[in-house]
């Protein structure tokens, strides 16, 4: 009978080092469940995933407290994966405790990849491998390319529970709430199980996807009343950390007539989109009391809110300079241009890992991008790291700091279509390659 | 601008095509152990897993004791390093093939880790049905 250590194409293998074994197997340096591949043979040789990784499965002692783990494999060798704690709601990729991603899809088979890596099994003794190197031969990583699969489960000690085992090809990775999430309208009906809604009534109240016009749906928020009837909450939210951020596309409703609406204010006018990272997803709550790293506004006035309604309401925060006005209302400042998705913004926010927040926009579809700013000064606004900020009226107050950020949109009563938003971090991100801004190399809020 | 040149035209046009066509998940196999219709059945007693479907050495369909009654587990338990079980079936790579499953345990802090070998497999054991 094979040693069953000996057949694992792509999935997770625990591993001890000789010189490693502490007397808390996975909670502790040296060794613990590690991402493997190609038969591995010995079962010291997997790259150890982190230690949040390790703690989450010793905490793994019923059905709810389980870790969900998924596995992909390359479609032509490789493998990568990745765990959840909340059933699959919000996921993290297998990663070293640096931060080194583990995924090896995209490698021919066979590739040798050593483990010349400073902490590749994350003791902190740098990369040494097993004295005994015929036994464990440098290097300790050869991508798989094995093409049929079987599903497999082994123990080797203690007591190991298995349950809701799915396999699947094309996974909807940006469902649920796994990063990049992503969401481009791409049906008239609502995805009940990404989003919940609040007075969606047309032709005065809308809260819904829509064809704005030419043909390419979008998300048509508005209404004929000033009472934050309308609102849009994601089911599913994220945790600060690996600079998460969310990508958006927002243009405006010029004539609400076209669209058969009835709204009370054309685009620009009252016009806001009250987003988009929030702590809460609890659609009973007022849109602009719970804002954690996002932008709320009064009148037509844009401005940058965080920390809900701990910090003020609309009129006390700082205020987005002329240039993002400019960008966002090109109706307003000129009356005769069409206001569209040609004449849209875009718009990024990065929620600190702890704390705060930076956004940018962009004109031109996410090519280049100009940092928000605040008016009248155009001093750039980023609080990531900061824990307080002090408002323009001298108030000291929390920055938004909510472990978990959910999405949220609404205007007051203008319409305002949102478009191709994506949430990623640094582990999955929206485009690869996306570098992360400075933080704070400019004016800030101490 | 600090991030031209990150994205190329041809990048940003294949990202585009991408995100316009979105795939359908497919699911290929699944198994929630629910043991519906298995010979044992609901008598809280371990049974095997569809052995119709599974290659199994010792392992089992148990009711974990912290989860809802009649919600089997395929549980794995004490040192071996044989005890599992594998589909019979193969799956080809492509399209993204992804196993997504639970683990959990009812040991210390010491065992769990060391408890788990998933999820694909090249090869089954020979003779591996047979104990």
């Amino acid at each position: 009978m094979s040693n069953t250590y000996e057949n694992i194409a792509a999935g997770l293998e625990y591993f001890s080092t000789p010189d490693g074994v502490p007397a808390e197997l996975n909670a502790g340096p040296g060794s613990g469940m590690g991402l493997t591949q190609n038969g591995a043979g010995p079962i010291q040789v997997s790259p150890r995933i982190e230690d949040a990784f390790q703690a989450a499965l010793v905490n793994a002692k019923s059905k709810a407290t389980a870790v969900t783990i998924r596995v992909t494999v390359g479609d032509a060798a490789g493998c990568t994966g990745s765990w959840s704690t909340d059933d699959g709601q919000t996921w993290t990729q297998f990663k070293l405790n640096d931060g080194t991603i583990l995924d090896t899809r995209g490698y021919d088979a066979g590739t040798v990849i050593d483990g010349d890596h400073p902490d590749y099994y994350g003791d902190g003794n740098g990369p040494r491998f097993f004295a005994d190197t015929e036994v464990y031969p440098n290097p300790v990583v050869v991508v798989d390319g094995t093409q049929d699969l079987h599903i497999g489960f082994h123990n080797l000690f203690g007591s190991t529970w298995i349950d809701d085992v799915v396999l699947e090809t094309n996974p909807d990775m940006g469902g649920g709430a796994g990063l990049p999430w992503t969401e481009s309208w791409d049906s008239l009906d609502l995805d009940t199980a990404k989003w919940e809604t609040a007075g969606h009534n047309p032709p005065m109240f809308h809260m819904a996807p829509i064809d704005p016009g030419d043909g390419d749906l979008a998300f048509l928020m508005g209404n004929a009343a000033l009472d934050w009837s309308t609102k849009l909450r994601s089911k599913v939210g994220w945790p600060r950390g690996e600079n998460l951020r969310c990508t958006f596309d927002l243009f405006g409703l010029d004539d609400t007539s076209r669209l058969g609406m009835d709204f009370v204010h054309t685009y620009p006018g009252a016009s806001g989109f009250h987003g988009p990272f929030h702590s809460t997803a609890d659609i009973g709550e007022n849109i602009y009391a719970t804002i954690d790293a996002g932008m709320d506004f009064w009148w037509n006035i844009i401005g940058f809110e965080e920390g809900g309604a701990a910090t003020g309401l609309q009129t006390t925060n700082f205020t987005a300079d002329d240039a993002f006005h400019a960008a966002m209302h090109p109706a307003g400042r000129d009356p005769e241009e069409a206001v569209g998705r040609d004449t849209g913004i875009k718009m990024r926010f990065w929620a600190g890992d702890v704390s705060g927040f930076f956004m940018e926009w962009s004109l031109d579809g996410g090519v280049t991008w100009t940092p928000g700013a605040t008016w009248p000064d155009s001093n750039v606004y980023d609080t990531r790291g900061q824990d307080m900020m002090t408002r323009p009226d001298d108030e000291v107050v929390p920055t938004g700091n909510a472990t978990l950020l959910y999405l949220g949109f609404s205007t007051a009563q203008g319409g305002v279509f949102i478009d191709n938003i994506c949430v990623g971090n640094d582990s999955n991100p929206c485009v690869q390659g996306t570098p992360t801004p400075n933080e704070v190399d400019h004016w800030t809020f101490y | 601008m600090r991030f031209i040149g990150y994205l190329t035209v041809p990048a940003i046009l294949a990202l585009g095509l991408i995100v316009a066509q979105p795939i359908s998940a497919e699911v290929l196999f699944e198994d929630n152990f629910d043991a519906t219709g298995q010979a044992g059945a609901g008598s809280e007693d371990p049974i095997p897993p569809d052995l119709a479907v599974w290659d199994s050495f010792q392992t089992n369909l148990v009711v974990h004791p912290d989860n809802a009654a009649g919600d089997y587990s395929l549980n794995m338990f004490n040192l071996n390093l044989s005890k599992g079980a594998y589909t019979i079936q193969t799956y080809p790579r492509g399209s993204d093939l992804t196993c997504t499953f639970k683990a959990c345990t009812t040991s210390s802090i010491l065992t769990i880790a060391a408890a788990i070998r998933s999820p694909m497999a090249s090869m089954a054991p020979s003779g591996f049905g047979d104990g």
